[in-house]
Parts: structure tokens; sequence; C-alpha cells
């Protein structure tokens, strides 16, 4: 049988297996366990901003619809080869996960919340969520960010805007994709210490797929798309935290996107069509001078590896005490110690929330604070590690010479966008050549 | 001789791709269904948790704001009255 029949044989039983579980589990997640109470006072509940959460129904159909998206996805991509496919895919998507789901829950957003789920242990998510979170994974493993291309609401939302590419330089974006991981870092960092979920708070476009949201979330949502009309997918490409995990995943796909279905002529056009600066030029045989260059540079990137991580963990123990301030205790804390003495006149909603309820004592609340200090302390340590250790990684990436005779699309950086082999003369060919075969069998 | 160095080199970076595909599989689909048993646990011990991931969700329960606005409203009410 096709390894590849067989592969997706296996993840369409997967893909069931883990539906059934879904419906198994669904008695869990039934709609509100408890009533809101009825307020003497008067009081009455708040509208939410957020979307309410949708009945499990639509849950599972949001599982489904992303399995059969990512499923046309990889046939549209692998097999029939047309980019128009993959984009009337992608406007589906769009419609679908962006518009009509209003952006939630995405699995970029979910990364968030399968982190808190390992750390604290009162909490869990649904197994939804779950499946939407290892599902596009699951695939990376296979053939590539195919969730980038065609599923992806933020990716779609950035791509139809796209009318003027400009190609950003490699020196520029070697650094600027490294921004990805520091946001990653700290999605990691204050979701685990439950200061919150900046990736769903800072989504630049959930603000367009509700129609709704403040002045600050419009505006950044503009500028990404403003920028985008000249950088290809610049939230994506330099930004997206769930990018980073596809992107690593993807570097060890089994099947990867092909440009040329024959022989590569090299003539540059998947290059020039590429927004995304994911083509790799042929390399060539290397100079035995080159090669002693490339490896002394190699043992020097090792050496510094340790350096650089240690270095990494004490920038970041050192910024500790202002990332802590992303926790609202530790602002509560600040704000009320401030108050105390003297420092501020006047109180905030917060502080006087605070002493109206008197749930709390104000030495109970620094205590609090203190211990928040301390974990944001060893877990700004570890982002810095974290971050010096992608640093050196990306050193000691760019001294190793991978030979090809072909212009490629890297793997970890082509986003499954179809334009490159669309442009292709030999992959024209074959269609031509498919065409006319067709034309045959009719005639 | 090139060719068949490469070929070997392709091979060995294959295998290394494949067990490491393998490897993240395996941690993903443990990972997963870790999670997914920690949510029945939860539930069965009687734990009230979120259905959706942002209404609800304890992680935004930090805001606090309509709260106290309740209460500043309650207090002006009361300082009026």
């Amino acid at each position: 049988m096709n390894p590849m029949r067989r592969t997706g044989i296996i993840l369409l039983t997967a893909l069931i297996i883990s539906l059934f579980f879904c419906f198994a589990a669904g008695a869990d997640t039934g709609a509100l366990r408890f009533p809101p109470p009825d307020f003497e006072s008067g009081y009455e509940m708040p509208a939410t901003e957020t979307p309410p959460s949708a009945s499990d129904i639509y849950e599972y159909l949001a599982v489904i619809v992303l399995a059969a998206v990512l499923g046309l996805g990889t046939y549209f991509v692998f097999t029939k080869r047309k980019r128009k496919y993959i984009w009337g895919l992608m406007i589906f998507s769009l419609a679908f996960f962006g518009f009509w789901r209003r952006g939630c829950i995405c699995p970029v957003g979910a990364t968030q919340n399968i982190t808190l789920t390992i750390f604290d242990q009162g909490y869990a998510v649904p197994v939804v969520v779950i499946i939407l979170f290892l599902l596009p994974l699951v695939l990376s493993l296979f053939w590539g960010r195919i969730f980038c291309g065609t599923a992806c609401p933020l990716g779609a939302i950035q791509d139809i805007v796209l009318l003027k590419p400009l190609s950003v330089p490699y020196w520029l974006e070697v650094p600027l994709r490294l921004l990805g991981y520091v946001y990653l870092g700290m999605a990691v960092l204050l979701a685990v210490t439950g200061a919150g979920f900046i990736i769903c708070r800072y989504d630049p476009f959930v603000s367009f797929f509700r129609f709704s949201g403040s002045l600050g979330a419009l505006m950044l949502g503009g500028a990404f798309l403003v920028v985008g009309i000249f950088i290809g997918r610049p939230y994506c490409r330099f930004l997206c935290p769930y990018g980073i995990l596809l992107r690593h995943l993807s570097r060890i796909s089994k099947w990867k996107v092909k440009i040329s279905s024959d022989e590569c002529i090299q003539c540059r056009l998947c290059e020039d069509s590429c927004p995304f600066g994911a083509i790799r030029q042929p390399t060539g045989e290397a100079s035995g001078e080159e090669l002693a260059r490339r490896k002394k540079m190699l043992a020097v990137s090792i050496v510094l590896l340790p350096i650089i991580v240690f270095a990494g963990g004490l920038g970041g123990a050192r910024i500790s005490s202002l990332l802590a301030r992303a926790h609202p205790d530790v602002r509560l804390a600040d704000r009320i110690y401030r108050e105390e003495s003297g420092e501020v006149a006047g109180t905030t909603d917060q502080s006087e929330a605070f002493r109206s309820t008197g749930d709390q004592s104000i030495e109970s609340l620094y205590e609090l604070s203190a211990e928040i200090q301390a974990t944001y302390h060893q877990g700004s340590r570890l982002l810095g590690a974290f971050l010096g250790l992608v640093v050196a990684a990306s050193l000691i990436r760019h001294t190793v010479r991978r030979r090809s005779r072909e212009y490629k699309a890297d793997p970890s950086d082509c986003l499954a966008c179809g334009r490159c082999f669309e442009l292709c003369p030999n992959e024209r060919l074959r269609r031509q050549r498919i065409k006319e075969e067709e034309d045959l069998r009719v005639g | 001789m090139s060719n068949v160095k490469q070929n070997k080199e392709l091979t060995r970076r294959d295998m290394l791709f494949g067990g490491l595909r393998c490897a993240a599989l395996g941690v993903m689909g443990a990972g997963g269904l870790a999670a997914a048993l920690k949510r029945k646990k939860l539930l069965r011990e009687g734990k009230c948790l979120n259905n959706g991931i942002c209404p609800q969700c304890h992680v935004f329960a930090d805001c606090g704001l309509p709260r106290a606005r309740s209460i500043r409203d309650k207090n002006s009410e009361r300082s009026d009255g």
C-alpha cells in the first residue's frame, strides 16, 4: 500500500478513536454546572466580552471541520497541487474558524490552556481542546505546516491582504523569528503563574472576527494588516507561538512540499513567488576552505552555547520583577503598598474592591505577592536560559552546511500556500500532460 | 562514491527523523491522554471546571472590574442615601 495512504488511514483511525473518546467524555462538558446566584442587592451579571461557550455539538463540529480542512488541505497541497483550491480552503477557514466561531477556540491560543493543564493541578481543558491543539501538530509530523496554509484564520486574514509582497532580508528575518520564541516563552510563563493568557489577550485579529474590541486591539490588528500588505504574514512568521511548535515538528516531517515535479531547471520563479522567504537556494559543492571555516565556526558556536544559555538565565532573573508585574496580585499588592505609604493619592477599582470585600488581609496579600515574585524569579531565569538556548542553537544551525542541488522549500518555514509550484514551469508541463491525457480519454 | 555517501547520510537522517517522529507522536499521545484523564478525575472529585475555555475561565477571574464597579456603585448609593 502507498505509504502516504497508509499514514492517512492511520491518522483517520486515530481521529475516529479520539472523536469516540470525545463523545464518551461528553457528559463531562455539560452547560453551566452552577446557575448564577440571585443577587439581593440588584446586582446584574455583566455581559461577557468573550463569546459564550458553545454547546458540545458545536465543539465537536469544530473538530470535525478542522480534521476535514486539514485532510483536504493535505490532498490539495500534495496531490492536486493547485493554489486556487488551497486559497478556497483558506477562505472557508477564515469564514468558519474566524468569523463564525469568532476565533475561539483556536489551536494557537490553546497552547496556554494546555500549558496550564500541565502545571496547574486544579485546571483541565475539555477533550475537544486537546484534540484541536494536537491535530495540526500530529499532521505537521507527516505533511508539514498544512494548518498554517489552509486552516488558520489568523494566517488567512493576513494572506488575503498580501498585495505587494516585499522580501525580508535574511539577516533581518533570522533575528525577527526569535521574537516568536520570546512570545511563546512569555505566554507559557504567564499562563503557568496564572497571570493571564497573553496570546488571547493580545490576539491582533480577534477584534475583527468578533466585530468588537478596544481601540488598542483594533489598532494593533490594523497595524498588522497594513504591514501584511507588504510583508507576508508578519504575525505567523515572527510572532505566532503555535507556529514555533509547528516549525520544529515540520522540520522532521515525513513528506515535504516539492516545488518541481521533475528535475529543477533553476529558473528561480519559485524563489520570487514565495512571500515568506521559505525557498532555499541550491548550495552546490563546498570548497575545502569553506568547509574548514564552517567547522571552526561550529566549534566556536558549541563553545559559546553554555555561555549564552547562562547569560540568558542571568538576564532573565534580572527582569523577573518587571515580568512579575504582569500578575494582577503583584500589581494590587504594589498599589496597596503605595496607597498605604502615601506614595500615591486616591484608590483604584481594584484596591477599593480589595478593601471593601475584606476577604484577605493586607499582610496575606503581601505574602502572596512575595510568593508569586519568587515563582517569577525562577520562571524568568528558565525563560532567559531557554531563549539563550534558542539563540545558540540558531548560531549552530547557521554554521552547518547542507548540500542541495535544487531550489527547495524549507519545511520549517514553508506555509504550504502553493504559490511556488503554481509558477514552476515543470509543474505547468505536468498539468498540461495530465490535461492532455484526460482529453484523450474523453475523446 | 559521493552519491553512495550521500545516500547513506540520507538513510541515517531518515532513521533519525523517523525515530524523532515516533517519539513526538508518543509524547503527544501520552500527554493528550493524560490531560483527558485529568479532567475526568477532577470532575469525579467534584471540581467545578470551565466548559469552554474563555468564559468562566478561572484565569480571567483576575479581572475583578465588574465586582469593583458594583461595590463602588453600592457604596456611593449608601453614602447618597
